[in-house]
């Protein structure tokens, strides 16, 4: 079995977005702030519905967001 | 099943308390055979029911309501687990000292300790059935889905736990009962209390120490 890992383009997107703060994010996708640093940090992969609603947030696919670096 | 109003709650649970209370000193009015000694052991038995009752119905049957996922919520969630597994664990720990203690006739002890264990299997495994089936989505509530994550972790860690030491209690309980020709009632009903009282306590405080590693 590979091992694959979830890598996101989460911060960099914030700041295309007009900066938009961890806090506005987890407002917009109904999580936690923390939930959204460990997304971002790579320590936490979000489930599929909460990884479209990120995607939604920034106007993006979920690949578009998310990558499997091998 | 509509949630009793907060007043109610709180005058069952003060009478549950006075019962409570109010058994201490008729089990040390006489001797441990007498009367007043076994009401007074009943009184702390039901008050300790009533106390349970009223946290139970307080708990278990609030409007469940979707609420805002919060940073803190698990957090506080873990230490409002903790605080209410550290009192039930003095309030149980004192009924069954007192049951112990004055349990020195064979009827008392036949009667009322098997009694009390029918009882305390029928209250563990409504608690595992409703934990699981009913009260999973109400516990989550208010939790998002990393901090759910946590929670089953944590819940995980915490069966592992009690399921280690009940195997490693019922071996050396096994090799005690080998060694001596009776054993008391209660020690296997303790084991099993005491083992599930480690392991609902174990589970709250994993979930702060994961939490404390977050913030660091």
């Amino acid at each position: 079995m590979s091992s694959e890992a979830l890598t996101n383009n989460i911060r960099r997107l914030r700041f295309d977005a007009g900066e938009m703060t961890q806090q506005e994010l987890a407002d917009k996708t109904g999580v936690t702030r923390q939930t959204i640093i460990a997304i971002e940090q790579g320590r936490y992969a979000p489930s599929l519905p909460l990884a479209i609603r990120i995607a939604r947030a920034f106007g993006k696919t979920v690949e578009e967001v998310f990558q499997l670096a091998e | 099943m509509n949630r009793l109003k907060d007043k109610k709650l709180l005058i069952l649970a003060g009478i549950g308390i006075a019962f409570y209370l109010g058994g201490i000193p008729l089990i040390y009015s006489g001797g441990p055979q007498t009367l007043w000694c076994r009401f007074g052991i009943f009184m702390g038995m039901a008050g300790g029911a009533i106390i349970g009752t009223a946290l139970s119905i307080h708990f278990f049957y609030r409007p469940q309501t979707a609420c805002k996922p919060l940073e803190n919520n698990l957090k506080r969630k873990a230490w409002k687990d903790l605080a209410i597994r550290l009192c039930s664990l003095i309030v149980g720990g004192l009924s069954f000292y007192f049951l112990i203690i004055h349990s020195d006739s064979d009827i008392f002890e036949a009667v009322i300790a098997r009694v009390i264990m029918v009882a305390g299997a029928i209250i563990v495994g409504v608690w595992v059935a409703v934990g699981q089936f009913v009260m999973k989505k109400r516990i989550l509530n208010g939790l998002d889905e990393r901090q759910r994550v946590m929670y089953e972790k944590a819940k995980m860690i915490s069966d592992s736990i009690f399921g280690g030491l009940w195997v490693a209690g019922l071996m050396g309980l096994w090799g005690w009962l080998g060694l001596k020709t009776s054993v008391p009632i209660f020690v296997p009903v303790l084991l099993l209390i005491g083992l599930g009282f480690i392991a609902e306590i174990s589970h709250p405080l994993i979930i702060l120490i994961q939490c404390k590693r977050e913030q660091k």
